[in-house]
């Protein structure tokens, strides 16, 4: 239970965050007029997204009612910054997708937006960092931090492209190439555990996710032949996409129980 | 002047009996799979072919372990709540009314020491028997081995006593995390980091 729930957790609050950055990024880029992405359907969905994430994170807990006590450590502890950095980016996602709603005071919402991708980013950051802690080789390494990443990344566009009137060419790239880093990062971080760890359960899970993520890209690369607007597609490249990111993150935590008693620095 | 308690282990003798690990559970009450204190069996080796004859590499050894009460305790640095605490004398607490049970500290402690209460919730480990030194009395553990391969005192001193050697396989380097503990190893002993040797007895240890 407590295993799944930080699973569902860590890539539920990713894809929200990388959604909300996605979206901010790309307007401030494009211009808010020349964006395709449906903001407001995008800022619910991440608010929603990302408040599911802080309740399920609760299950997790042994003693949930000493919760507001994790903030205590915020100078010493990549968890305490965590939670910190995540409440904040919620609390960001609510008053912007508000203000798009209504909308109303523009140049407050664009400061809050921008507050949000921050926390955003601060909240993914203390999230790799978490578990990079010394004493646990199998996540103590940039692979966790550029995974982190790169599942926020991949997740937050396909959070964009879902509800989006039309897929265009770019948006498929992008993503591809997200997977493509994200396949080659997972890669180096099995092959890096592999020499430690004893296989047998790991091995057909790793490959399972590869699988999930090859499977996901050529649906995207679907779209680009198609004649359709390609929502159906990446809706279900969205679903196994997803898939393979929480396989990948079960494997994460799997190799930290199997290293337990092994593999300590 | 503050100072820093240790345990001692001489596990050239130690016969893996146990009774410390029972005597630690009997006096915190600690239901069946929670141990603060765990006897790690360490086996490996072989039988090798010698001409005719055979050779024998095999060994074994064990180590009674709890918490090690570290110098540089990465339970205290990574806690959110603030819930672990090192007193002056060294011994490292966790305060129940402020721990959140996240699990974190378990994650992070290369001895497993921590361990979760499922009753109430909170993270729990060896408390060094603080009650018991307060009256002047041993710890369980030492005061239950028949053996008599337990010991504790200041960390100086015991260095001073028995000599340095703060870790052997399957333990950390001790410069992870400074434990206050002090080993004389077994004569098959493996050095820490060693990769010539298996736990025995895994799934006994929590």
């Amino acid at each position: 239970m407590k295993k799944w729930s930080l699973i569902v957790f860590t890539v539920l609050a990713q894809a929200a965050a990388g959604a909300f950055v996605i979206l901010i990024g790309h307007k401030a880029l494009m211009g808010a007029t020349a964006t395709v992405l449906p903001e407001l359907q995008v800022l619910v969905a991440s608010t929603i997204i990302m408040i599911a994430a802080l309740f399920v994170s609760l299950a997790h807990l042994g003693a949930p009612q000493n919760a507001p006590r994790s903030a205590n450590n915020f100078l010493g502890s990549w968890l305490s910054r965590e939670i910190v950095f995540g409440l904040l980016f919620a609390g960001s996602a609510v008053l912007t997708t508000i203000m798009s709603w209504r909308g109303e005071m523009l140049q407050l919402r664009v400061v809050i937006s921008w507050l949000g991708v921050l926390f955003a980013f601060g909240m993914v950051f203390s999230m790799s960092r978490v578990y990079m802690v010394r004493t646990v080789r199998a996540w103590n390494t940039p692979l966790t931090l550029f995974g982190f990443f790169l599942t926020s990344l991949l997740l937050g566009a396909l959070v964009n492209a879902v509800p989006a009137r039309r897929v265009n060419e770019m948006m498929v790239s992008g993503m591809l190439f997200l997977i493509a880093v994200g396949v080659v990062v997972f890669l180096l971080w099995t092959l890096r555990i592999a020499s430690d760890l004893q296989l047998n359960n790991l091995i057909w899970g790793a490959v399972f996710r590869i699988i999930l993520s090859l499977v996901g890209a050529g649906l995207l690369i679907a779209i680009l032949y198609s004649t359709g607007n390609g929502i159906d597609l990446v809706r279900d490249a969205f679903v196994v996409l997803l898939a393979g990111e929480v396989t990948g993150r079960w494997l994460f935590y799997r190799a930290q129980e199997i290293s337990e008693w092994d593999d300590r620095m | 002047m503050s100072k820093q308690l240790a345990f001692y282990l001489d596990s050239s003798a130690c016969s893996g009996c146990k009774a410390c690990q029972v005597a630690c559970r009997d006096k915190h009450g600690l239901e069946v799979g929670r141990l603060w204190r765990r006897v790690i069996e360490v086996v490996g080796g072989d039988w090798l072919p010698s001409g005719d004859a055979w050779t024998s590499t095999v060994f074994a050894y064990n180590l009674s372990i709890s918490c090690n009460h570290c110098q540089q305790p990465i339970c205290m640095e990574v806690c959110p709540t603030n819930a672990i605490t090192k007193r002056t004398d060294g011994i490292v607490l966790i305060n129940a009314q402020v721990c959140v049970g996240c699990g974190y500290c378990r994650w992070a402690c290369p001895y497993n020491a921590p361990v979760l209460d499922p009753v109430s919730g909170k993270m729990t480990k060896c408390t060094f028997c603080a009650d018991e030194l307060d009256k002047g009395k041993d710890p369980a553990c030492v005061a239950a081995c028949p053996m008599r391969v337990l010991d504790y005192g200041e960390l100086d001193e015991l260095v001073d006593k028995y000599g340095n050697l703060r870790a052997v396989y399957p333990l950390p380097y001790e410069t992870v995390t400074e434990p206050a503990l002090v080993l004389t190893p077994h004569k098959d002993a493996r050095p820490a980091g060693s990769r010539d040797g298996v736990i025995a007895n895994k799934e006994e240890l929590g």
